[in-house]
């Protein structure tokens, strides 16, 4: 029965779109974002606009305050909307819940959805796997290796590595999760996680200013990497927290490339932010012009990462990049 | 015959100078090709070790944002790269500087990163040379690799212009050797020649002249009597003579006889004495050490072998210098490659932003590319003093100079402005190691030609001379006792087949006249007996003179080595090429299956031997040679096509089966041909020119396979095999011994009885199969794979296997020479296995490429000592506790056992290698070596202590 419901809920998608170009209306697409149109929603809608797809682009920011969600979801349903693309873990779990609350009010379950920059869109149940979401009406991509990998980048480039520092937000699921990641795969990996949770103010939310104090308090424990990890917070307010770990002696691994180039993370593992909006763009594109169901399309991964190394922050710390690693990384000079 | 020597001399001296040009090329290009492929791997080293970092993490290449700019980099080390690709475990291209990319890359580099055991790899096609390195993550799985694309321009270039010079100077040796042969050839071979001309004018002279010639010989057969060939040549004459009188004696004895007269003082039992007289004469003549022509082929060989020598070590040494000479700017080209791949590496460092002195890792980094390019003991960079450092230096100093010792400097520059430079030691002894290869490659071939030419020379002086003086001699000596049964069927082109023709006329004549007779007194009794009479004092016959059949060894062995050498081409790339192919059904693992194509071969031998001997009397000789070719031929072209493992083993099989007959019929022609004292000088000669054969193809079989390809080897094979067929199917005799043998039966060994004896068993497992063991599974199987695992190039690992042979050749006769003055053969068994095994024991605790050849080395000289006292103490045994059986049944069971325990031994060691490497092979093959010599070397001491018991008992 199940899965008849969704084979016609999947055709009636498939239809929709279709109909409304043959009555010469543009697609709508309502991009629901966290913290405004940066790079990925730029390079989202590039591509869109590029492949001369006759559609509306219609940006929804909620500005880190996802009690907006529910407004912004109604606003896309009687808009119409042919598609809606979702940016970072908060705003998917807000407009599409996991897989086993899809069918709650104010969920999405029938307009096709498209995520990206979701750290881990398996561990928090918004798809099941790499094959497909699982769910009839969402696709997506995925933008990160394997915590492994990071851990690993990290030796390379600090042979003596062994403590790992970690700052988590007990308010973001995604921090919370990587954080609980982490501190099984530490073990395996032969490293110390020191993780330290931010304290909250009296709002309830983290409180900024104490990003220093762990900070120092890293660095007591002889900790010298730390781990952006998956929070929205710290990235938000990346400039602050990067510069803050120099400061305290301490080098910043990223998974967000921007943190490297434009603030004051030492290294990066990550695809070019630009890149992954495009490619959720062609995730996009392959249902409102391809005619595909979203549940039928395996989330894209993103390929063509780089080890960007800001070289301007190796020099305050005093670390540079080994050799071999100079041979394939990328530099920025800020 | 003076002109006809020269031109074979000619010819001879145009083979070795064709074929030592031919194949001193092929060696040039194998060194260049491999330099080249060489230097090209750094190229593809340094691009894959830019990747390592991905593969470290587990990620895939293609997830590498910058990988095109990487890849793209190479192409600034060296302009003349075609293109360079970053592939996947697949082969799927991920990066490229080629601008339309294709998928994936050709199946023959897939091949060889597959088939290569060692890290960097090479192929090459017709357009153009590949050299690959994989890129491995540090838990040793493989991510990819990078494979840089070289054009073939430069290689074929050079090898165009090597052929020019090699060509020119083989043709001026050619034209001074073949001068030179005229005047020696005269003063060698002018007085026989005059007197023979001499002897033939006074053949040919009316009888009543002839008589006038005092003993027939004076005047100018007094020349060639004082000369070279003096005893042989008035020994012919006399007989020439004689023979004429013969002849006239006979047909005044037939004429006497059809008129009813009987010629005075001839009886019938003189008659049999005379004829029995003649065939004394006819042995006397065929007696080798008196034959005028075994006297001219002994004094011609050593010109011939001096002439051959000579003109090959020419040609070899300024080939020798033209190859280094073509080497030098590749060697320079590499010393650069490094400089420019250092200076680029800094440079990129340095434009990032990292300090000169803040560069971490560097040092490893170079000293992984160092070990690439072993010329290069060491890479600094110096900005007046040293910065960083890798290798060692060769002469240690204070201040890096700018230039050292004519390597160019290359400077790092920043900003426009010059901070340090790149410093290269290269290690001298490195490099004239590099041109000690070249002259030792060059010495093989010149070798291999040497003997080549030989063989040839050794046929035509045969064909072209000597035989035709056999043939003179033999009749004239018949003829000279009065037997006049044989004729022979030649065309007249010299003086000697002139007098041939004559005496074979006469023959024909007398025994034709004798059937007339015989017809015309069809009803007189008496006329009848007084024509046996005539007939019996000169063997005449009714039925006319019958062909007199020669047969020479020197006849086969051409034919011989040439399919020796066409057996053992593939000896050094026969695991390799197995290893290219699919498994199949065989359900084995992988170093098994490797071990299976000579297991299956061996096998052959061992069944067929036991066939051979009453295949022999069956077919006859000469028809079971060229049928056992045909097996031979069909399995070359199989292997040639061949693509399984089964297909390999099954047409292994048969090259075994023709090897076996083919060399066993070949034993028995010899034995054939030769009487009683001269069959062990002949079976002597057999085993050198067979081992000769082995040497050839041994030794050529590595380049060839470098430069042809594996698999066309199998055709060159196909094609020798061919010409040996030819060779026997035109120049071989029927054998005839006038010796009845009786039918052999086919026989199985007396294996049970044999192993009652333990002075055999301790034979046998202590010496016999250990040995063999240690040709088979080390030699002909370990060698090749643990050479190549260590990246030597297959003309390296024939270079290498034929040491073993040569140590065989050269050692042997030292070793019976010692063993019949200084030493026991049991002593000398038991120090060869000890040799042998702790050569191996050695290489297996410290496998490396020096090791090894140490190890084949001192598996060649302990197997020499083994084989010199092998035969012997197993004739010991023979005679006393297995008498009953006889010597040959007791050799023929040590043969087969010896090579039913290689192939067990064989399987074993295969075995022991796939579980747990090489070296570990190695080890068995040492230890049952050692194990071996401990079982001899134990029953030796107790037997010691026995007799001197008994003595003392006594």
């Amino acid at each position: 029965m199940r899965g008849l419901a969704q084979w016609l809920i999947a055709a009636l998608l498939a239809a929709a779109p279709a109909e409304r170009t043959l009555a010469g209306e543009s697609l709508k697409i309502v991009g629901i974002l966290y913290r405004g149109c940066e790079q990925v929603c730029q390079g989202f809608a590039a591509r869109i606009e590029e492949s001369g797809l006759d559609a509306e682009f219609v940006k929804r920011d909620i500005a880190q305050d996802t009690s907006r969600l529910a407004a912004i979801v109604e606003e896309a349903r009687a808009m119409e909307a042919d598609l809606v693309l979702t940016w970072g873990t908060s705003v998917t779990l807000g407009v599409v819940g996991t897989l086993d609350d899809a069918e709650g009010p104010g969920r999405l379950s029938t307009i096709p959805v498209v995520f990206t920059i979701v750290a881990d869109p398996f561990g928090t149940r918004i798809a099941e796997s790499f094959a497909g979401s699982g769910r009839a009406n969402v696709t997506g991509t995925f933008n990160r290796v394997p915590e492994a990998v990071y851990v690993e980048t990290i030796r390379q480039y600090d042979p003596e590595f062994d403590k790992l520092g970690l700052l988590y937000n007990r308010n973001e699921v995604n921090s919370v999760l990587k954080f609980k990641e982490l501190q099984k795969l530490a073990p395996m990996l032969g490293i110390e996680l020191v993780a330290l949770e931010l304290a909250s103010g009296d709002d309830g939310a983290p409180d900024l200013a104490d990003i220093p104090r762990l900070l120092k308090k890293l660095r007591e424990q002889d900790v010298s990497w730390v781990y952006l990890g998956s929070s929205s917070l710290l990235r938000q307010n990346g400039e602050f927290f990067t510069r803050a770990a120099v400061e305290h002696g301490i080098a910043v691994l990223s998974p967000y490339e921007d943190l490297v180039r434009e603030q004051n993370a030492l290294l990066s593992v990550a695809v070019r932010s630009h890149d992954l909006g495009r490619l959720a763009a062609e995730q996009a594109l392959k249902v409102l012009r391809d005619g595909k169901k979203p549940g039928d399309l395996p989330i894209a991964r993103a390929t063509d990462f780089a080890y960007v190394v800001n070289m301007e922050v190796a020099k305050q710390l005093g670390r540079f990049p080994p050799f071999a690693f100079l041979q394939i990384a990328e530099t920025v000079k800020k | 015959m003076l002109f006809r020597s020269w031109l074979t001399f000619s010819f001879v001296i145009a083979v070795v100078q064709t074929v030592l040009a031919g194949l001193s090329v092929l060696q040039h290009d194998a060194i260049f090709s491999d330099l080249l492929r060489q230097r090209v791997s750094v190229i593809a080293q340094t691009t894959a070790t830019a990747f390592k970092p991905l593969v470290d993490l587990g990620m895939p290449l293609s997830m590498m944002r910058n990988g095109d700019a990487v890849v793209a980099r190479a192409l600034d080390t060296d302009p003349e790269i075609e293109f360079v690709h970053a592939f996947d475990a697949s082969g799927a291209i991920v990066h490229s500087t080629m601008a339309d990319r294709p998928r994936s890359v050709p199946p023959v580099v897939l091949k060889a990163m597959r088939l290569s055991t060692a890290r960097g790899w090479s192929a090459e096609t017709s357009q153009r040379l590949y050299s690959g390195f994989d890129i491995k993550s540090r838990s040793g799985e493989i991510g990819g690799g990078v494979v840089v694309g070289y054009p073939r321009d430069r290689l074929e270039e050079v090898s165009r212009a090597i052929v020019r010079k090699t060509a020119w100077t083989a043709l001026a040796i050619w034209a001074l050797f073949s001068a030179l042969a005229w005047p020696v050839l005269r003063l060698l071979l002018g007085a026989p020649q005059r007197a023979l001309g001499h002897l033939e004018r006074t053949l040919l002279e009316p009888e009543g002249r002839r008589d006038a010639v005092p003993g027939g010989g004076g005047g100018e057969l007094s020349v060639g009597a004082r000369g070279l060939f003096g005893p042989e040549i008035e020994r012919l004459g006399r007989n020439l003579d004689e023979a004429a009188q013969q002849y006239a004696r006979a047909r005044e004895d037939l004429d006497n006889a059809a008129a009813g007269r009987v010629r005075d003082g001839l009886a019938g039992s003189e008659a049999g004495g005379l004829v029995e007289g003649a065939r004394v004469a006819m042995h006397g003549a065929a007696d080798p050490s008196r034959s005028l022509a075994r006297r001219v082929a002994t004094r011609l060989a050593p010109v011939a072998a001096l002439f051959i020598l000579l003109s090959a070590l020419l040609l070899g040494l300024a080939s020798l210098r033209d190859v280094n000479q073509s080497i030098e700017p590749e060697l320079a080209a590499r010393t650069h490659l490094i400089g420019s791949v250092v200076s680029d590496n800094v440079q990129r460092a340095l434009a990032a932003g990292v300090p000169l002195d803040r560069l971490v890792g560097a040092e490893s980094f170079f000293g992984d590319m160092l070990t690439r390019l072993p010329e290069v003991a060491y890479i600094a960079v110096a900005t007046g003093r040293i910065v960083l450092e890798a290798g060692e230096r060769i002469d240690p100093y204070l201040a890096p100079p700018r230039e050292r010792k004519d390597v160019r400097s290359h400077p790092i520059m920043q900003d426009g402005e010059e901070i340090a430079y790149v410093v290269i030691d290269i290690d001298p002894a490195i490099i004239s190691k590099r041109f000690v290869d070249v002259f030792l490659d060059m010495s093989v071939v010149v070798l291999v030609s040497v003997l080549i030419a030989f063989e040839i020379m050794v046929l035509l002086t045969s064909r072209s001379l000597t035989a035709g003086l056999d043939r003179l001699q033999r009749l004239a000596a018949m003829q000279a006792a009065g037997d006049f049964s044989r004729r022979a069927g030649i065309a007249a082109s010299g003086s000697i087949d002139r007098m041939t023709r004559l005496l074979a006329d006469r023959a024909v004549v007398l025994n034709g006249h004798f059937a007339r007779l015989w017809s015309k007194t069809r009803s007189s009794a008496e006329g009848r007996a007084a024509l046996e009479q005539v007939a019996g004092r000169h063997a005449l016959s009714s039925s006319g003179a019958t062909p007199l059949r020669t047969t020479y060894f020197t006849d086969l062995r051409l034919a011989l080595f040439l399919f020796a050498a066409a057996d053992h081409l593939p000896l050094v790339f026969l695991p390799l090429y197995t290893r290219a192919a699919e498994a199949g059904w065989l359900p084995f693992e992988q170093a098994v299956l490797l071990s299976l194509p000579l297991a299956g071969y061996l096998l052959a031998i061992v069944l067929v031997s036991p066939l051979a001997r009453p295949l022999a009397d069956w077919l006859g000789r000469r028809s079971l040679l060229v049928l056992a070719t045909i097996p031979a031929l069909a399995a070359q072209i199989g292997l040639f096509y061949a693509t399984s493992v089964p297909e390999i083993v099954g047409w292994r099989v048969l090259t075994g089966l023709g090897y076996a007959l083919v060399t066993l019929a070949c034993q028995d022609y010899v034995l054939d041909t030769v009487t009683g004292r001269e069959r062990a000088q002949a079976m002597g000669l057999f085993t050198t020119v067979l081992f000769a054969g082995i040497f050839s193809g041994t030794a050529l079989g590595g380049v060839l396979a470098d430069r042809l390809g594996q698999e066309n080897v199998f055709l060159l094979s196909a094609a020798l095999v061919a010409a040996a067929a030819l060779l026997v199917a035109r120049l071989v005799g029927p054998s005839e011994t006038g010796i009845e043998r009786p039918r052999a039966r086919m026989r199985l060994p007396p294996i049970l009885p044999t192993l009652r004896s333990r002075r055999f068993c301790v034979l046998l497992f202590g010496i016999a199969i250990p040995n063999n063991i240690v040709l088979q599974a080390f030699i002909s199987y370990l060698v090749t794979l643990i050479l190549d695992s260590l990246g030597a190039s297959t003309a390296d690992i024939g270079r290498s296997v034929m040491l073993y042979f040569l140590a065989v050749i050269v050692v042997g006769p030292v070793a019976g020479r010692a063993a019949s003055r200084w030493l026991s053969v049991t002593s000398l068994a038991l120090l060869g296995a000890m040799l042998g095994g702790s050569a191996l024991l050695v290489a297996a605790l410290v496998p490396h490429e020096i090791t090894v050849l140490l190890a084949i080395l001192g598996a060649g000289v302990g197997d020499a000592m083994g084989r010199v006292s092998l035969v012997p103490m197993a004739m010991n045994v023979a005679e006393n506790e297995l008498q009953h059986l006889g010597a040959n049944a007791v050799l023929g069971t040590l043969r087969t056992l010896e090579r039913v325990g290689s192939i067990a031994g064989l399987l074993v060691v295969a075995t022991v290698a796939g579980q747990l490497g090489y070296a570990a092979g190695m080890a068995t093959v040492a230890a049952l070596s050692l194990g071996g010599a401990a079982l001899f070397g134990a029953h030796l001491a107790a037997s010691r202590k026995t007799s001197v018991a008994i003595g003392a008992a006594r």
